[in-house]
């Protein structure tokens, strides 16, 4: 299969006031990819993800989005690109259908357009039952499931996901994964997430970055990862050791 | 432009559906009517001994009922409206995590701020419209007033100083909301700003007057001084926006005031000859006299929102 | 007092006019009634009424003189006035004419007048007249005699026909005023008389005569003997007369007398101011603080030229009014003058309708004047407005701007 890059950044680097967020960061995504970015609280992920759909405005250098430049065609980016926010948050006083609709408005759609689309997506997240239940009285997994079917109204080309199983029990967070796999082996979605559960990412990414302090200090496969970086193979450490191997 | 009307009509459905603005609507309503109600009685007593009005229907509005003319109390009570419209536009969305959701749609950023300021202009226009209109029916049923055409030009004018007036402190708790993050403190700030610039500078004016040009109430008073401390304190309540508008509104409601200011000194002469002729204004007139007012508060309403667009565009998403 | 007129008067008996004619009425009827009397064959007689009179020093005679037929023949009597002193004159006459010769029918009388004149210098004394009558054929005369005692005048008591005087004979006014003049009429003679009235005046002047305190014209005026009578003489000029004197000569007659008063209108002409615009409106409107301007016309409307002619206005405090020219020297009748006014309101007015007075008036103190009432309505600048507008688009700009600036994020 001949895959495309989907997401290239080129010294791409962020900054607060005197503090680096992000520090000349230079990537690229290959369509259909499921990339884990990996780092503890503040290295830089969500900022990243967040100048990649162009919500921030990358200090200096450049990325590209299927093509298009997030910081001159924001909406045309985020067309293509599904992001689903760390602690996605919902309208408390709508239900979980009204939650939808006004996504699916504020993609364009018409309401019937949406009504079909709400429907599958209710269904492919298994929240049929509670198609008319409040958003304030879900669950943490239910509201997670919610949030990925919001992103995926609008048949997303690329998904980004900010800690998608950040606060699930082990089960929610299975769903989640098993929902993440299998919409990139169906629907072909390159997803790029990011969280500091090492298991969940290893599990499922083709390829990760480990990401300290703005810095992308490796990036590959794990398996190259453990054996170029570390010295290790991956029968012996799983990601975990070798990020741990990175702090020492 | 589908994100801006998206934005729009879920802002709108939600500020029509809230208790709170249900509730405060209601009050307004139903104390504006009742003021009218006064009104009303009062004028059908007087109205023969008024035989010289030309604008009764205008009388229903400008004219104080049990304490205050509708007027007045749009002038006091309108900024709470724009106020509840607004304090915790931005920042609930920020806290509940809904904003950045919004942002990531495929819709511009500005469509946010713009959508959520014009349905909240719109509830505004729409909740005046209503009041104004059952006002008018009532009079028209109550006391059998018909408005002239100049009558109704000068209530359209009333309507769209009064939506801005009350847009001007929607904008202003909007871009309260902005920049502060936790509700209660925008909330708070907003209420205290209102305070402030509805009813803490009069007492300001009143002092500063009394600084600059203190009337000495022992001797004989000069009308100069009177005049010029007079015009101090009108010069400083101007910083109030419920100054400028309750000056602009009364002067456009009633045709017979011929101008904002509370003192004035007149020769006898020119008493004796400006009394020679008890015409009211033109419409055109009483527009000139307070069309600093009025720009006033378009102008403080447009800088007001424009700030908040400028704050809200170039923040970042996260903080 | 100033007498003129005819100095005669009837001596005698106080009798009337009225009087005299019924006695001349009678006389046919007394013939026919007599007609069966013996009469002798021929018979004249020619007698005066009174055969001795009394008058004031140079006062004319009028005696009654009859003259009858009392015979059966119808006569022809010639009558000659034979002696007259020296220093009159005297002839025999009726009312209307000298009277040489009579005709008298039968059993018929005819009353005459024998009037005697005396010159200015005839002294008092006894003045012995004699008239002749004889009948045309010489058979028959009748001679009779009358006295006149002339005495010294006495002054103020000598009685007159009818005095006419007034105590103000010469009015001053403007043309179109009414002049009345208070003329007082006295019969002086002894006897009642109607008395016609008649003016002479300018052309197409209207003069009429009326009794005191009462609205009416007249004509004539009948008054009782010894009695006088306040009457007004009312004139109204003709409204295009020039200014100058005119004299008006007022006349009263009787038959037997006439007097007459001259008296004198003095025409100032008349003063009038008349003030306007050219399209009649009456109203401006001014901005508060600025010169706003309007044109009026001061005319003369009477007929009299009017010099120092001024303009007065009656304006608010610190406001400015002012007049160009500020004067006009001379007005003359008919002339229209176009007069500029600019008013400024005070920059403090209130904006609405202001009442201000234009007074126009001649002379001091004034001969006429003329006071227009403008309206003016003051307004505010626009220019504020403008500005304003300005501003409300500067924001707008600033806003356009920066939607296009962040808009497309």
């Amino acid at each position: 299969m001949e895959t495309e890059t989907i997401i290239e950044t080129t010294n791409l680097t962020k900054r607060y006031g005197r503090q680096t967020a992000v520090n000349g960061l230079t990537l690229k995504v290959k369509e259909g990819e499921i990339f884990g970015f990996l780092g503890p609280n503040g290295a830089g992920k969500t900022t990243t993800l967040l100048m990649l759909l162009g919500l921030s405005r990358p200090s200096k250098g450049s990325a590209t989005v299927c093509g298009l430049n997030p910081l001159r065609m924001a909406k045309e980016v985020k067309r293509h690109v599904g992001y689903l926010p760390e602690n996605v948050g919902f309208y408390e006083d709508m239900d979980a259908v009204q939650s939808l609709e006004y996504v699916a408005d504020l993609n364009g759609f018409k309401k019937v357009e949406a009504r079909e689309k709400i429907d599958e997506l209710l269904e492919i997240v298994g929240l049929k039952e509670e198609a008319r239940k409040k958003t304030a009285a879900f669950s943490r997994g239910m509201k997670q499931r919610l949030g990925v079917a919001e992103v995926l109204i609008k048949d997303p080309k690329v998904l980004f996901l900010d800690e998608p199983t950040l606060g699930l029990d082990p089960e929610g967070a299975i769903q989640i994964i098993d929902l993440i796999q299998s919409l990139n082996k169906e629907k072909n979605i390159t997803v790029l997430l990011s969280s500091h559960n090492l298991h969940q990412v290893q599990k499922m990414s083709h390829r990760v970055g480990i990401m300290i302090g703005g810095n992308l200090i490796a990036e590959g496969s794990i398996d190259s990862l453990a054996e170029e970086k570390f010295g290790v193979g991956e029968k012996e450490y799983s990601l975990e050791e070798i990020y741990m191997k990175y702090f020492q | 432009m589908q994100g801006l009307y998206a934005v729009f009509k879920k802002e709108l459905q939600d500020h029509l559906s809230s208790y709170r603005f249900v509730i405060l609507f209601a009050l307004i309503a139903m104390v504006s009517f009742i003021t009218s109600y006064m009104a009303a009685v009062h004028m059908r007593g007087n109205l023969e001994g008024l035989a010289s009005t030309k604008f009764p229907f205008l009388m229903l509005f400008s004219t104080p009922g049990a304490m205050f003319s509708m007027v007045q109390f749009v002038a006091f009570f309108g900024p709470l409206i724009g106020l509840i419209l607004g304090f915790d536009a931005i920042n609930r969305e920020r806290t509940q995590g809904t904003l950045i959701k919004v942002l990531s749609q495929p819709i511009y950023r500005d469509a946010v701020i713009n959508g959520k300021f014009l349905a909240g202009v719109m509830t505004i226009t729409v909740m005046l419209v209503a009041i104004v209109l059952v006002i008018s029916g009532f009079g028209l049923a109550f006391v059998g007033v018909v408005p002239g055409v100049e009558e109704i030009w000068r209530l359209f004018i009333f309507l769209i100083i009064s939506i801005f007036y009350i847009s001007f402190w929607l904008g202003l708790s909007i871009l309260f909301s902005i920049l502060f993050k936790s509700i209660a403190t925008s909330s708070l700030a907003s209420v205290a700003l209102w305070i402030f610039l509805s009813f803490f500078i009069s007492l300001g004016a009143e002092v500063v007057a009394n600084t600059v040009a203190p009337i000495d109430r022992k001797n004989e008073v000069q009308p100069e001084v009177v005049l010029e401390n007079a015009r101090i304190k009108e010069m400083v309540s101007l910083s109030s926006p419920m100054v400028l508008y309750s000056d602009a509104a009364a002067t456009i409601i009633d045709p017979m005031r011929k101008t904002t200011r509370s003192i004035i000194l007149m020769g006898p002469m020119e008493e004796l000859l400006s009394a020679r002729f008890q015409n009211p204004l033109s419409l055109g007139q009483s527009i000139v006299i307070v069309f600093p007012h009025i720009i006033a508060l378009i102008a403080i309403t447009l800088i007001c929102f424009a700030i908040s667009y400028l704050v809200f565009m170039l923040q970042e998403v996260r903080t | 007092m100033r007498l003129k007129g005819n100095n005669s008067i009837l001596i005698g008996l106080r009798v009337s006019i009225a009087s005299v004619l019924m006695l001349i009425c009678l006389c046919p009827f007394a013939y026919g009634q007599k007609e069966k009397k013996d009469l002798p064959p021929r018979a004249i007689s020619v007698s005066p009424e009174y055969t001795g009179v009394v008058v004031p020093q140079g006062e004319d005679v009028n005696i009654d003189l009859i003259v009858s037929n009392d015979g059966r023949e119808d006569e022809d009597i010639d009558l000659t006035v034979t002696l007259i002193p020296k220093g009159w004159k005297a002839w025999v006459k009726t009312y209307n004419f000298g009277v040489t010769g009579v005709h008298l029918n039968s059993d018929t009388k005819k009353s005459l007048i024998l009037r005697a004149q005396p010159d200015k210098d005839v002294a008092p004394g006894d003045y012995t007249f004699e008239i002749k009558g004889q009948t045309r054929d010489r058979k028959l005369t009748s001679t009779s005699q009358v006295i006149i005692k002339v005495e010294e005048k006495k002054d103020g008591k000598r009685p007159e026909g009818v005095n006419i005087i007034t105590s103000y004979p010469v009015l001053t006014g403007p043309t179109d005023a009414k002049f009345e003049f208070s003329v007082e009429v006295e019969n002086k003679s002894d006897k009642d008389g109607i008395f016609n009235l008649v003016a002479q005046g300018p052309e197409n002047w209207d003069i009429n005569f009326k009794p005191a305190y009462e609205d009416k014209f007249i004509s004539s005026l009948r008054l009782k003997a010894g009695q006088s009578q306040t009457m007004a003489v009312e004139v109204r000029p003709n409204p295009w007369a020039r200014p100058g004197q005119y004299p008006i000569l007022v006349k009263i007659s009787s038959p037997k007398a006439e007097g007459q008063v001259a008296l004198t209108v003095m025409l100032t002409g008349t003063f009038k101011l008349e003030a306007g615009t050219a399209n009649g409106l009456l109203s401006l409107s001014a901005i508060r603080g600025e010169q706003a301007n309007i044109s009026f016309y001061v005319k003369n409307n009477g007929s009299a030229p009017l010099a120092e002619v001024k303009f007065i206005s009656f304006q608010p405090e610190n406001w400015k009014v002012k007049f160009n020219p500020d004067t006009i020297e001379m007005l003359a009748p008919q002339e229209l003058k176009q007069v500029e006014v600019s008013i400024t309101p005070a920059g403090q007015a209130l904006v609405g309708d202001y009442s201000v007075g234009l007074r126009v008036e001649s002379g001091t103190p004034p001969k006429a004047d003329k006071t227009i009432e403008m309206r003016v309505s003051v307004t505010a600048s626009a220019a504020w407005g403008w500005i304003g507008i300005g501003l409300i688009v500067f924001v707008m700009a600033g806003l356009v701007f920066l939607f296009s600036r962040l808009g497309r994020r």
